[in-house]
This record gives structure tokens, C-alpha cells and sequence, in this order.
């Protein structure tokens, strides 16, 4: 009977999403009627294990929990850090610089938004906002060398989203949080895989370059500036992000400060990068605070409405039952390893690594370290995973961002776009999993 | 028909002691009731999260919950004491306190006010004095260290010139390893040892003075107990007894198995020297006097601990 | 009809406004915490819980502004391409079937335990911590019936739309 009930629930959830209305509400309202029906079967005296309305009164409590959570205060002040960043005009002058020097090399225009997304990465944890601003800065530039657009797109497009893996990342501090890891723990594991990753989109887009010039035009040097101020432009535009990057990613990963104290620090620090280029004014500042409160809120909505759809959950059995059903299937461990990662691979078609995060992985998690996984480990791969989720259609934020930023191409164009980052992805979670060492070191 | 009775645990159910004691209750009670209880433990976190446990259960909508009074300090005070003294009896007396001292009425009656039944349920051995990267020699040692440490003997801490962290619970191990916190107080041997701070702390000081017994409890909503036969009232209340007597026994060699275990992972086991612990008395005597000043019931239930255990003192001074 | 959201958006708005200069505060705490701790070698728990108090009240503050300001994550796919009419259902539908059901209950439970914590005169479970507890639930409870608000004032919006257009004067 359960089993039938907790189907029912998460197939009118995936159904009721589509619909377009917000997520975190249709989680919420999807589990409130499944809890209102578990009482109604309840009146006829039909077992509905412990779900129904009175269930819902835990919600609050759950709320409440997450509000008063130490481990989510970095969430708020990374988004600004990379908020105000973004104001601070730095990423724009980078690219400026970096494409003038690297255009001289095969596919040296992708190579340098690739290196940009790697410093956007490591400044946020939020993606939407990288993804926005490669395309709207690199796109045109990268169609006037005459670059070809799916090489152009699947750049900016995965490139936007390594700063969900490169820490600091939101999407590791709520998984530190639900699956109780150290953040530091999870930054320092996803590092390598993340810089891997990155180096390996280089490695494509100089391959690809070669292999078809046609697709990545080199261009000759601009003849009216020396390569040596170029560089030093380079160099100087560079310099202060990078070294308030180091200090607030190396003082959590070796431990010098909590993740709380060092996110405060690099919002800080980037406030006075904004101040010192002398391009933040009053507004703008109110306008980085209020888009970071309006991002983080819409982030907690989205904690909130899972814990709503949880705790429906578990109140048809359904942790019990896909327990079970992981046991049942009797797989050598890495079987069950790789069978729950294709899971969580196939979920991000429809789903974010939100509802992933905060639904499925505290279900699959003590099932993968009681047959003696690193829980870390286990977390990195699941967060490698999940990169994919923003990536592929129906639902992938990236993949909308583009869309909406680059309004005269395709969706399908997109799709098409990103498929061999996607097999990048794949790649390096193959790697991850064969040696754990780039994770634990 | 089976009454049902769902119980929220605060701690993991596979956690020595404490989170074993509520597993146990509800294996006891389903079997010990011939059917009559249909008891189902959900594991810390599972329905509400531990810190609001009593909430749930005031309200109703949670029947029962296995958790510790120390975590209502902020609404009710005056029952922390029951939950761990500093410098406070050992386990023998303080059960004997709460069971024949009159101190389990003064708890009771401070619940059922707020529609909450209370049941002594989980008795707890000394705890250890905790994690420390540093000796301590003198009190001066504790100046201006990073300490995490809760309740009264975190101000305690706090009036001798430690500060005060707090810090989750997954972060205690890299912030111990990469010297974030100078030292950090957890639990008892058996439960420490689930957190792997051998690999990170030098010294490991015995015994707790912050903690020489503790008692867990069972809360039922008030209703809820009321909907109960008295027969059903009895077994909860007995099994509960079982649950002290096997908590409380269920540690000695599991404590002395991890202390083991911590001294040959080359942890340096210490004890606190006498000036040390009679200046920590003192500044908790200090943090005892505001807080009796502040809260009727505190005094209450301070008085009549300092009672029982003057009435006492005769024997249990001399065993 | 009209003037009645433009209202609520208006205070929806104000408060969210207000909520977001709460993170600059936060930063500021972080900062005095560092230095404090780390060149003085002072703690101080008031601060520490200082930091979520201000972390809760930026985040409840800015929930319903957030969905006024569209900022809540959607399922694009089949949305984008809804003419303005489907749309204004779809949301009117997921207000009165999703959103206001789901906050009713949790709301009310939100108010009840905001108001069982002021009876109590809660305050944190340490003793130098910050006294009064119910001032955070307070901030949950309200911040949700805000999104209930504002959950209201796009359900009118909603059916603005829908009318025809010599209807919406009145
Ligand atoms: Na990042
Ligand atoms: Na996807």
C-alpha cells in the first residue's frame, strides 16, 4: 500500500513542477495534500503508516531549525561576496585582458572564459549569475572571431557552472549541513575534481580548435599594444581578486577560520574591492544586499518546501522503503554505488540539486557509508553528479539562463551545445571514483 | 485496539547510551505490552529536529520524545539540573535524588504545567573533562583559549577567560584538527570515540567536572499519557527504570574500551589538578548564585538538591 | 481591487527592503567576532547567536518579496512558452492549491510556537546568551503570513488579468 502512495506523491510532484509554478511551493502544497489525504484514508481506517495533517505541524519546528543552523550562515554571505564581485566590474576587465592575450592561440577565446569561469567559481557559490555574465560578455566577442556557436554556448554554459563544484559552494554547505560533513572537509574534497574539470573544457577547446580551425579561429596579435603591457594589464586586473579568493577559500580548506568567519571576510574584503575601483555607489550596494537577501531567501524557500515534502515522505515509509529496496537488490557495494549515482544522474533531468540534496541524498547516504564509503568521498561524487543536473534538459537552470540571455538560439541548439561537457562531467566521475586521492589529500 | 505511541528520538539511534536507551524502550515496550503499545522510535532528526522536540510534544503533535533536559535550558532553567550538574553527585545519588529525593516531583510539576508528562528515562555515567590541545596547569591556562563547552559550565569557562565557541556538531573535528578551537567538551569515552578526536586531540582530561551523572528523559504529551490505561502508564514508567539500569551499566566497559583505544592512538590521558577544578568551583558557584537570584524554580530545585545531598553526605562521603 | 495589491506589494516590499540591510549587519558581526576572537582573544556567545538572529531575519524577511519579485525557481520549459492568460491561471491555481494551503498550516503552527516561546519568556539555553528567543519566532511567523500576503495580492493580480479588460477599472 505504502509503496503505492509514496509513487503517487513524487509523480504529482514531477507532474504539478511542470505546471512553471515555483518549486519550493509546489513541494510544499503537493506534500500538504498527500498529508490531508493520508487523513482522509485514516477515517476509513486505511493504513497510511503515520502521514497526515497533524505531521505537518512539524514543519515549522523543521524551519525554525534551519533558520537557527550556524552551518547555513556562509549560504548568505558568499552570494554576496560574489554579488559584489560581479558590481566590482573585475570579471569584465578580466575577460578583456584575457582575450586580447589568448587569442592568439587555437580556441584561445574559449580558453579564456574558461579561465574567468574558473575565477567566477571560486568567488561564489551561486551559479545563475556566472552563467549570465559569460554569455552576455564572451558570446558577442566569441561570434565576432567567428567562433562557432555550439562551441561558444556549451563553453559558457558549463564553464558558469563549475562554481557549483569549485568551492566555495552553496551547494556543498547545504550538503555539509544535511549529511552532517565538514564544510571544509567537502571544499578541500572538490577542489581537484573541479580544477580537473576545467582543464579538461581546455584541453576540448584547444582539441577542438586543431582538429577544425575553421570552428575557433586563432586571430594575430592586436598590432596597437605590446604583449608586455597586455600582460601587465593582465597581471594588475587579476591580482586583487585572486589574493582575496586564496585568503578566503585557503583559510577554510587549511583550517584557519570557521567557513562562517571566512565567508564574512570575503564578503567584506570584496566590498572593498567594489569600494577601491570606485565603482559602487549608495544604490548599488542596496542593490547587492537586496538581490543577495532575495537569492538567499528563495534558496531557504526551497530548504523550507523540501522539509515540508520530507517529512510527507517519510511519513508513507518512504525512507524505510527505498532502504529496503537498496538492500533488497543485493548489488556488491560499488554496484549500489554506481546504481545510486545513475539515479541521482537521471533525477537531475527533472529535477535541481536542491530537491536532490535535501529529498534523496540523506535517504541514499547512510546506505552507501554503512557498506563503508567515505562519506566525503561519497558527497563529492554525488556533487559531480549533480553538475550535470543544470545541464540537462527538460530542466536545467543553465540551460534557461542561456536561453534568456542569447534569446536567437534554439533550446535544442543549447542541448546539443552542451552534450560533450556533459561526457566531461561523466568522465571525471569516473576518474573521482577510481581514485578517491584526488578528493582526500 | 493497540494504542499507538510514536517517540522522536534526540540523538542517532546507534549512538552508545543515550540513543541506544530509545531504541530499547520501544523494542521493551512492544514486546512487554502483549500488543496493547504499537511504539515506533524514529531515529534524531527524522520528524523534528532535536532542539524542538519539546515544542512537539507540548503541542501534540508529536506523542513522545526521548531527549535530555539540558536542551530546554533556555525555556525551563531550573530542569537542566536534573539533565547534569557541574561539580554535581555521582550517578548513584543523583538517581537517588530524583527517584527518593523529592527532585523528580519539583520536575514534574514544572512539565505538567506546561502539559508535558516526564519520565527519568536514560541515567548517565560520569562524562569525560574533554578534548584539549594544551595542558592545564593553572587556571591562567584557560585565558583567551578557544574552547566550545555548553551550559553553566560554558560560563563557568567563560568567568575564568576561555571563549566560548559554538560550533556544530560536524565542524568540532576540523576546527579541533586545524586548531580552530583549543579544546572542546563532547560526552563519555563510548560516544566521543563515534567522533574520531583521537586522530586530533593531545590530551584527553578525566573525569568531566562539568558532568559526574546525568538523566535523559521521556516526554508524552499530557493527552496523550491520559489516553493511556494505567497498566500501560505502569509499563512505560517501569521500562524507563530498565532503561537507567541498563544506561547507565552499558558504559562502564565500553567508556574504558574507548579511553584505551584513545591511549594508544597516543592521546595523553590527564586528569584536572585540585587548584584548577576549586577555581572552576568557584566560578560556578558564581554562575549557581545569579541563577538561583534570578529563577524561583531554580532555587527550588537548587535547594532541594543541596538537601538531599547534605542528608546524605553522611554515607555517601564515606563509601 | 487594484489599489488593495499595490498596497500589500508596497509593505511586502518595504519589509524586504528593510530585511536586506540586515547582511551588511551580519558582515559587520562576522568581522567584530574575527577580530575580537582572533587579535583579542575575546569570545562572546551574544555575538555568535548574534550572527543567525541576523541571518533569520534577512532570509524571512526577503521570502515574500522574493516571490513578488518572480525570484522563486521555476520549471521553465512548458511555463515560457504559456500565453499571459495560462500563465495568470497556472499562478492562480498554485496560490489557492499549493502555496495557501501549504502556509496555512504551517503559519498557524508558526504562530503557535511563537507564542508558546513569549509565554515562556524564551531566551537561549546559555545563560549569557541572547535573552529573548521568541523575537526569532516572531520573525519566522510573520515572515510566512508576509508570503501569505503576497501570496494573496498575486492571486487578485491573477485575476486582473483574467477579467476582461472594462472589468479591471472597478
Ligand atoms: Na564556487
Ligand atoms: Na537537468
Amino acid at each position: 500500500m505504502d509503496i503505492l502512495f509514496v509513487f503517487l506523491l513524487c509523480s504529482v510532484f514531477l507532474l504539478v513542477m511542470f505546471s512553471g509554478y515555483p518549486v519550493a511551493f509546489v513541494l510544499g502544497g503537493v506534500a500538504v495534500a498527500f498529508a490531508a489525504l493520508g487523513t482522509f484514508l485514516d477515517g476509513f481506517s486505511i493504513d497510511a503508516d503515520m502521514a497526515s495533517l497533524r505531521m505537518i505541524g512539524f514543519v515549522a519546528n523543521r524551519i525554525f531549525d534551519s533558520i537557527s543552523s550556524y552551518s547555513l550562515i556562509p549560504i548568505s554571505m558568499f552570494i554576496f561576496m560574489g554579488m559584489m564581485l560581479d558590481k566590482s566590474g573585475v570579471a569584465e576587465r578580466l575577460l578583456k585582458q584575457m582575450h586580447k592575450v589568448l587569442r592568439v592561440i587555437p580556441g584561445g577565446m574559449a580558453v579564456s572564459v574558461i579561465l574567468i569561469g574558473v575565477v567566477l567559481a571560486a568567488s561564489t557559490g551561486i551559479i545563475g549569475a556566472s552563467v549570465v555574465l559569460l554569455a552576455t560578455i564572451a558570446m558577442p566577442a566569441m561570434r565576432a572571431a567567428g567562433y562557432d556557436d555550439k562551441l561558444g554556448l556549451g563553453t559558457v554554459g558549463a564553464t558558469g557552472c563549475l562554481g557549483i563544484l569549485i568551492p566555495p559552494s552553496i551547494m556543498l554547505i547545504v550538503m555539509g549541513d544535511q549529511l552532517q560533513i565538514p564544510v571544509g572537509d567537502l571544499f578541500r574534497g572538490a577542489l581537484l575534481p573541479g580544477l580537473l574539470l576545467a582543464l579538461l573544457y581546455i584541453c576540448y577547446a584547444i582539441f577542438t580548435a586543431i582538429r577544425r580551425p575553421d570552428l575557433a579561429t586563432a586571430m594575430p596579435l592586436d598590432p596597437n599594444s605590446s604583449l608586455g603591457d597586455m600582460l601587465r594589464g593582465l597581471v594588475g586586473s587579476l591580482l586583487a581578486p585572486l589574493l582575496l579568493v586564496f585568503a578566503v577559500l585557503g583559510s577554510i580548506i587549511f583550517g584557519i577560520a570557521t567557513p562562517t568567519e571566512a565567508s564574512g571576510i570575503g564578503a567584506a574584503g570584496a566590498t572593498l574591492l567594489a569600494v577601491a575601483s570606485k565603482r559602487l555607489s549608495w544604490s548599488d550596494f542596496q542593490e547587492v544586499c537586496e538581490n543577495t537577501a532575495i537569492t538567499t531567501a528563495f534558496l531557504f524557500a526551497l530548504i523550507f518546501g523540501a522539509s515540508c515534502f520530507s517529512v510527507v515522505l517519510r511519513g508513507y515509509g518512504g525512507d524505510e522503503l527505498i532502504e529496503a529496496g537498496l538492500h533488497a537488490i543485493a548489488l556488491p557495494p560499488i554496484g549500489t554505488l554506481i546504481l545510486i549515482l545513475a539515479i541521482v544522474f537521471l533525477l537531475g533531468f527533472f529535477l535541481d540539486w536542491m530537491e536532490i540534496i535535501l529529498i534523496v541524498a540523506p535517504l541514499v547516504l547512510p546506505v552507501l557509508t554503512s557498506l563503508g564509503y567515505e562519506p566525503a568521498w561519497v558527497a563529492i561524487l554525488l556533487a559531480i553528479c549533480l553538475q550535470t543536473s543544470f545541464l540537462t534538459p527538460p530542466v536545467g537552470m543553465a540551460l534557461f539562463y542561456l536561453k534568456n540571455t542569447v534569446p536567437d538560439v534554439s533550446i535544442s541548439q543549447i542541448y546539443r551545445a552542451v552534450i560533450p561537457f556533459i561526457a566531461m562531467q561523466i568522465g571525471i566521475l569516473v576518474l573521482v571514483m577510481a581514485f578517491p586521492g584526488f578528493v582526500s589529500w | 485496539s493497540a494504542e499507538s505511541l510514536d517517540i522522536q528520538s534526540a540523538w542517532p539511534l546507534t549512538m552508545p547510551a543515550s540513543g541506544a536507551n530509545a531504541d530499547y524502550l520501544g523494542t521493551l515496550l512492544n514486546s512487554a505490552s502483549d500488543g496493547s503499545l504499537e511504539v515506533k522510535v524514529y531515529s534524531a532528526g527524522k520528524l523534528v529536529p532535536s532542539l524542538q522536540i519539546f515544542d512537539a510534544v507540548q503541542q501534540g503533535t508529536l506523542d513522545a520524545g526521548i531527549t535530555s533536559p539540558l536542551y530546554v535550558a533556555g525555556r525551563f532553567p531550573a530542569v537542566q539540573l536534573f539533565g547534569g550538574i557541574p561539580f554535581g553527585p555521582d550517578a548513584l545519588t543523583h538517581a537517588g535524588w530524583i527517584y527518593e529525593g523529592g527532585g523528580r516531583e519539583i520536575w514534574e510539576e514544572i512539565y505538567a504545567k506546561q502539559g508535558v508528562k516526564t519520565i527519568p528515562c536514560g541515567l548517565m555515567d560520569s562524562e569525560a573533562g574533554g578534548w584539549y590541545n594544551f595542558e592545564i596547569n593553572s587556571i591562567d591556562d584557560f585565558k583567551g583559549k578557544k574552547l566550545r563547552f555548553a551550559g553553566l559550565a560554558g560560563e563557568a569557562m567563560a568567568k575564568v577567560g576561555a571563549s566560548i565557541v559554538l560550533l556544530p556538531g560536524g565542524e568540532i573535528y576540523p576546527s579541533m584538527e586545524k586548531g580552530i578551537i583549543d579544546g572542546t567538551e563532547l560526552s563519555m569515552p563510548a560516544i566521543d570515540i563515534t567522533l574520531g578526536l583521537q586522530q586530533v586531540g593531545k590530551y584527553y582530561y578525566l573525569p568531566g567536572w562539568h558532568q559526574p551523572a546525568a538523566m535523559n528523559e521521556l516526554i508524552v504529551n499530557m493527552d496523550k499519557w491520559n489516553s493511556l490505561s494505567e497498566s500501560q502508564q505502569d509499563l512505560i514508567e517501569a521500562s524507563c527504570k530498565a532503561v537507567n539500569l541498563k544506561s547507565v551499566l552499558s558504559t562502564l566497559t565500553q567508556n574504558a574500551d574507548a579511553v584505551d583505544t584513545f591511549e594508544a592512538a597516543g592521546v595523553e590521558i590527564k586528569s584536572f589538578p585540585p587548584e584548577v577544578l576549586d577555581a572552576l568551583q568557584a566560578a560556578f558557584d558564581g554562575t549557581i548564585s545569579e541563577q538561583v537570584e534570578n529563577d524561583p524554580d531554580f532555587k527550588r530545585v537548587w535547594e532541594s538538591l543541596q538537601a538531599y545531598r547534605a542528608s546524605a553526605a553522611a554515607w555517601t562521603e564515606r563509601r | 481591487m487594484h489599489i488593495l495589491v499595490i498596497f500589500l506589494e508596497r509593505v511586502v516590499r518595504l519589509v524586504g527592503q528593510a530585511g536586506a540591510l540586515f547582511l551588511p549587519l551580519l558582515m559587520i558581526t562576522i568581522l567584530v567576532n574575527v577580530v575580537a576572537r582572533y587579535v583579542f582573544g575575546i569570545g562572546s556567545i551574544e555575538i555568535e547567536e548574534l550572527q543567525w538572529h541576523l541571518n533569520a531575519v534577512a532570509v524571512m524577511s526577503c521570502l515574500a518579496w522574493a516571490y513578488q519579485r518572480d525570484a522563486h525557481v521555476r520549471v521553465d520549459a512548458l511555463h515560457a512558452r504559456m500565453s499571459p492568460r495560462t500563465r495568470a491561471v497556472v499562478e492562480l491555481c498554485g496560490v489557492l492549491f499549493l502555496l495557501l494551503p501549504f502556509l496555512w498550516f504551517v503559519t498557524g503552527s508558526s504562530w503557535k510556537i511563537f507564542e508558546y516561546s513569549w509565554k515562556l519568556k524564551e531566551g537561549s539555553p546559555m545563560p549569557s546568551g541572547l535573552p529573548a528567543r521568541y523575537i526569532i519566532k516572531f520573525v519566522m511567523a510573520a515572515g510566512l503570513s508576509l508570503l501569505f500576503v503576497q501570496g494573496i495580492a498575486v492571486a487578485l493580480k491573477s485575476i486582473l488579468t483574467l477579467l476582461p479588460s472594462s472589468a479591471r477599472k472597478g
